[in-house]
């Protein structure tokens, strides 16, 4: 009987081999429908990222980003405008205005005056850097940074403009910067994530941050990214449950990735292989993030370096002392936020406790990684979602004052991976208004980010719902006169 | 039939005497307009005799009866018709344009041809029916020529390789930085992708072709194309710049367009010169061509710029076995033989585990051993990493002697020792070998002066102490933190004080003073108090500057208040659990007004507090909020009463606070109205927000608020 069977296979008519020949055409044309490079000549840029590797040699291997939520004003820090203080009080002209719109702040207001920075500026470095007396510490490492003054985005408003920075649109659930990069290259070491998240909050008025800035968007959750806590618990759900020690913790692990490893073997999902790693990283972590998080053994050096702020865990200074620990051991994407720019009146005032707040410790995180000779394998980024007016909103006093967004223009700085040490980049015009030389765009910002990583913008993809997305969706070109 | 045959033969011939006309005399004719509006048609009508001369030509693969059904006559006629009218349209459509390619002169012909042999098969079929050779070998011959017509012919309309354009075969491929030329590399694949459709080999609408140096100067039919350093009189730049509306734009409006890089590349080139040679490179650095062309080259340069390795990729397999979580070994590159290797985990490192990466020494060029145990005479493993250029031994056991032993490592550029117990010797030691160029030391026992005279003497080496200011920075300490910040006590309260540095002194008082080297408690131990007490206190530490005085109030919790009564309504903004939040045990949130606090403007504060029966009572604490910048000022009057029925009231105690001079910090204002010990069961408070707010305010002349956070009776 058996053999009849097997011959009953084999028996093959002409009929049969025709619809057999159709389908077998049929299919591999719908293949190179589903995948279009079945056929093509080229490896697909999927490939490289399946191997979590980069596009070509990368200058920087990890990244710190140092938001500044509710953006800075670019005036009283880096873009020095003498102008402004001379014309304190004059209306801007309708002609540098070019009517650009407002928002629905200052769109009431009758006249635009225009005021100069509170605070004195001095040209600091072999750079000559301009950069204002609230930021004595940061002036110091101007040779080491690149300060970026014609950064300019679309979004005039907080949540757009962030959301814009991060994810390259402005409507949320687009992957986070840092979840391209994990999706680009990998983790770095196996027992941290490739993307954490430290917040802080000074005390000037603030703007929220919200979850969907870290975001894997359509990406694998794998690429989230993973908020530390200041409290007991750095991530939640870490920690074993009470009573149970880490032995029980392991057998069960391995009894779970047991019955998990028989479904993928029926199945062949391969979410549920990650699925078992992600448990097996969880497991390490519990020893990897206990470690990180010690400030204990930190020197004074290091104390003094960064402010005694730095043990206080949930202040900006705490978070820049662990975002370089986490650098250091493998992190690939740390994003920081300090909530609190947003000075639309008092803002001298509310200014110089935000910079009390970040100075130091930004400055000490260029300093301390350049001491131990990562700062070249490490890309420091510093700055807010936009800018501000060069004109007043609100009542005007000389020493109080406020100042409305504006996204024509602002001032960012990067620093190390691969940067340009001590340069400025980019100009704006003598009212701070607009950008008369090297406009960078944020696309363009977000291209040079992963493109000092190793990866090529546009051939970073993820096809979701029929079409590729790209960080940089659709522009954003490679700002070179900034890499080294 | 016989009278069939012949009409038909009629109406083919003559179509075939006109065609043949139209082709001899083509140049010598003008077509009327509405023939024009025929010969358009050509690339529609054109289907018909395609389809109907493939259908033709089977017959004559087929047994005789079936090919002899009489259908099949009529089919061939059509067929021929047909192809002789799309033909003759064809004519006329090729007339009307006046530049003639090469591949429309192939069309035309090949056209020409099928019609004529078609007629001829037409003719020659039954004659030829009992050989079934001849007709067989003519019906390839047409099929032939149908395919090689339609092909020239979609060439014409889609362009050249419209076919096999999506297999990317003719992608640009990676480009040496060095070698980048001008024309070749940078201007040329601009015209071939977004001009190449029309203006590329034959295919030459326009007369133009942008096909090589000697094309592209030669222009077309309206002129010159480019007009070498002068754009103005280039038409292919005017043509760019038209608007996109624009009937003359190009390329044509629903074809790819340049962008405007590529554009703005195409106008430096052409106001340079428009050079066909030379390198990019060559031309100065400043050179706008130059900048322009390096950008627009940047995606296809990046690959090749990468240092090129002599050695070979370690095999991938291998990489992958030696990969585990607590070793990292990667390509630098997806191209890259270089491999860069990260040990992580220090419980997981044993020398063992980095002599497992025998096999792959050769093509690792990054070695990151930082924190794990590592020793001298693992170094002389590393030794033999023929091209490791970075190493990091940050926080590694290693010591003096040992960093003799890297001393002939030929590759070895950077290498970082932070946190060892190197001393200078072994700073000398490695200085040795001169192929290093980074060293980072900090955080060892190199001495300053040491590392003054180690850097004269290695000019050309980076050599980072990092900060070492520990001792001569003086900065300001932050506030000690209190253990259990609950404002409220019931009957008493542990005070526990700490701060984040070791080693602080913290010093305190509760007299309203100010802590200083003199003044004030040493904090050791936790204390009780049983009273209301306002807290100073001060972080004092050697090398340190003091830190700010921070304050703290704790209040002893009052009478249990049964009920509270607002006689005049809180302010509807602020009136958030208004019978509540006065004696909720809480103080108001500085930085948030609406939920802890009642705020008065337009009104005076009269409050009724019902203690459930008759007390002795001697004190009434009021809590009020002050934020000056935001208008809210201290009352200008607080007055107490008492009573036992609600309707008799006597007061109790008037004060009138001082009046404010300028803008303060926000902070919790206690008023403490205290007076001789009284029997009540009810206990009203009258506060009156200030009218008029002062002439230095911003706000001068409005009215200011009064914000209430909580009243406790003693």
């Amino acid at each position: 009987m058996e053999k009849e069977l097997f011959e009953h296979g084999l028996n093959m008519n002409r009929r049969k081999f025709m619809s057999r020949l159709s389908i077998g055409l049929g299919s591999a044309a719908l293949g190179s429908l589903l995948i279009p490079d079945l056929f093509g000549s080229n490896g697909s840029p999927e490939e490289a990222i399946i191997r979590g590797l980069p596009h070509f040699a990368p200058k920087a291997k990890r990244v710190i980003y140092l938001f500044q939520n509710g953006a800075p004003s670019q005036l009283e820090s880096f873009d020095y405008k003498p102008m402004l203080c001379q014309m304190m009080g004059e209306n801007l002209p309708e002609s540098v205005r070019g009517g650009q719109r407002l928002t629905g702040m200052s769109s009431a207001q009758t006249s635009f005056p225009l005021i100069g920075s509170y605070y004195k500026f001095n040209q600091h470095g072999q750079s000559g850097a301009w950069v204002s007396e609230l930021f004595p510490h940061m002036s110091k490492i101007v040779d080491d940074i690149c300060i970026i003054k014609s950064m300019n985005t679309e979004a005039i408003n907080h949540d757009p403009a962030l959301t814009f920075f991060q994810s390259g649109a402005q409507q949320g659930n687009r992957p986070s910067m840092g979840s391209w990069v994990s999706y680009g290259l990998g983790t770095e070491n196996n027992n941290l994530p490739a993307f954490c998240v430290l917040l802080s909050r000074g005390k000037g008025n603030g703007q929220g941050v919200y979850s969907k800035l870290w975001t894997n968007g359509f990406l694998d959750s794998v690429h989230q990214g993973v908020q530390f806590s200041s409290g007991e618990n750095p991530i939640l759900y870490l920690q074993d449950p009470n009573g149970m020690d880490r032995q029980t913790r392991r057998k069960m692990l391995d009894k779970i990735a047991e019955l998990n490893q028989e479904e993928f073997n029926n199945f062949g999902d391969p979410e549920i292989s990650a699925k078992i790693q992600q448990y097996e990283m969880a497991y390490r972590m519990q020893t990897a993030v206990p470690e990180i998080m010690d400030t204990s053994k930190e020197s004074e050096d290091i104390i003094k370096l960064y402010g005694a702020d730095c043990l206080v865990p949930g202040t900006y200074a705490a978070n820049c002392l662990l975002a370089r620990k986490l650098s250091e051991n493998g992190v690939r994407f740390v994003q920081l936020y300090h909530q609190g720019w947003d000075q639309h009146g008092n803002l001298p005032n509310e200014m110089r406790g935000q910079a009390q707040d970040v100075d130091q410790p930004s400055a000490a995180l260029i300093t301390d990684l350049k001491q131990r000779g990562l700062l070249d394998e490490t890309l420091v980024i510093w700055g807010g979602e936009f800018g501000r007016t060069n004109y007043c909103q609100g009542k005007m006093l000389v020493d109080n004052y406020g100042r409305d967004h504006h996204p024509r223009c602002f001032t960012i700085w990067m620093a190390g991976g691969g940067i340009k040490p001590g340069i400025v980049h980019g100009e704006t015009d003598e009212f701070g208004y607009n950008i008369v030389k090297d406009p960078v765009h944020v696309h363009d910002f977000q291209a040079t980010v992963l493109n000092l990583m190793g990866l090529d913008h546009e051939k970073l993809v993820y096809k979701y719902q029929g079409r590729r997305y790209r960080l940089t969706d659709l522009y954003g070109n490679v700002v070179n006169k900034i890499i080294a | 039939m016989e009278r069939f045959n012949k009409i038909v033969n009629a109406i083919l011939f003559s179509g075939i005497v006109l065609l043949l006309f139209l082709f001899v005399f083509e140049d010598k004719l003008q077509i009327p307009v509405w023939l024009q509006i025929a010969g358009r048609m050509h690339p529609l009508f054109l289907h018909f005799p395609i389809v109907l001369l493939i259908l033709s030509i089977i017959p004559c693969w087929l047994p005789d009866e079936i090919n002899s059904n009489a259908i099949w006559i009529y089919i061939r006629f059509v067929a021929v018709l047909t192809a002789i009218i799309t033909a003759m349209m064809g004519m006329i459509l090729s007339i009307e344009q006046s530049d003639k390619g090469e591949l429309l002169t192939w069309h035309k012909w090949s056209g020409i041809s099928i019609a004529l042999i078609s007629w001829l098969f037409f003719i020659y079929y039954n004659q030829f029916l009992r050989s079934k050779l001849y007709n067989r070998i003519l019906s390839f011959g047409i099929l032939f020529l149908v395919i090689l017509t339609g092909h020239w012919g979609a060439a014409i309309t889609h362009g050249e390789n419209f076919l096999l354009q999506p297999l990317h075969l003719d992608q640009p491929s990676f480009i040496n930085k060095e070698n980048a030329t001008i024309f070749a590399d940078a201007i040329n694949p601009i015209f071939k992708a977004k001009c190449g459709n029309c203006h590329l080999g034959h295919n030459q609408k326009g007369g133009l072709s942008l096909t090589d140096s000697m094309s592209i100067i030669k222009g077309g039919k309206n002129g010159k194309a480019i007009e070498q350093g002068d754009l103005v009189k280039s038409l292919l730049i005017e043509r760019l710049r038209l608007p996109l509306m624009d009937k003359k734009h190009m390329p044509l409006t629903d074809k790819p367009q340049l962008n405007e890089s590529e554009t703005k590349l195409l106008e430096i080139w052409i106001k340079s010169g428009a050079p066909f040679s030379g390198k990019l490179v060559d031309r100065p650095e400043n050179d706008s061509l130059r900048i322009l062309a390096m950008e627009y080259l940047q995606p296809y340069l990046s690959v090749k710029n990468e240092p090129v390795y002599s050695f070979a990729a370690a095999d991938e397999k291998k990489v992958k076995e030696l990969n585990n979580n607590y070793r990292i070994i990667k390509p630098l590159g997806f191209h890259s033989p270089a491999l860069t290797v990260s040990f992580f985990g220090k419980a997981n490192y044993s020398f063992e585990k980095l002599k497992e990466l025998e096999t792959i020494k050769k093509q690792i060029l990054h070695l990151n051993l930082s924190k794990m145990s590592v020793t001298d005479d693992q170094l002389e493993f590393i030794a033999r990493f023929p091209y490791l250029e970075k190493l990091n031994l940050n926080y590694t056991s290693i010591s003096n002697l040992g960093l003799l032993r890297l001393s002939n490592m030929g590759k070895l550029r950077s290498i970082s020792i932070v946190g060892t117990n190197i001393d200078v010797v072994g700073l000398t030691n490695l200085l040795k070998n001169k192929n290093i160029k980074e060293v980072y030391v900090w955080d060892t026992k190199v001495l300053e002066k040491d590392i003054i005279t180690v850097k004269k003497e290695n000019k050309f080496v980076l050599i980072d102490e990092g900060f070492t200011g520990a001792d001569t920075t003086l900065i300001a300490l932050n506030v000690p933190f209190i253990k259990f910040p609950a404002v409220f006590f019931q009957e008493n309260k542990s005070i526990e004080l700490g701060h984040v540095l070791k080693d602080v002194s913290i010093k305190y008082t509760t007299d309203g003073t100010e802590p200083d080297s003199m003044n004030g408690v040493l904090y050791k131990h936790p204390f009780m108090i049983d009273s209301t007490t306002n807290l100073q206190f001060k972080a004092f530490k050697k090398g340190w500057l003091p830190s700010k005085l921070a304050k703290a109030s704790f209040i002893k919790a009052g009478m249990n208040i049964e009920k509270t009564i607002l006689l005049t309504p809180a302010d509807p903004k602020y009136n958030l659990q208004s019978e509540k939040v006065l004696t909720d045990l809480e103080l108001g949130d500085i930085t948030d007004f609406s939920s802890k606090c009642l705020g008065y403007q337009k009104n005076d504060a009269i409050l009724i507090f019902d203690l459930g029966k008759s007390k002795k009572i001697q004190k009434v604490n009021i809590n009020t909020l002050q934020n000056i910048g935001s208008y809210i000022f201290p009352p200008t009057s607080l007055e107490v009463f008492g009573s036992n029925d609600k309707i008799h009231w006597v007061t109790l105690k008037r004060i009138s606070p001082v009046p404010t001079s300028k803008i303060l910090p926000a902070e919790n204002t206690m008023y403490s109205l205290a007076f001789k010990s009284t029997e009540a069961r009810y206990i009203k408070i009258e506060g009156a927000p200030i009218k008029k707010l002062p002439k230095w305010h911003p706000g001068k002349g409005q009215p200011g608020w009064l914000f209430l956070s909580e009243v406790i009776i003693y």
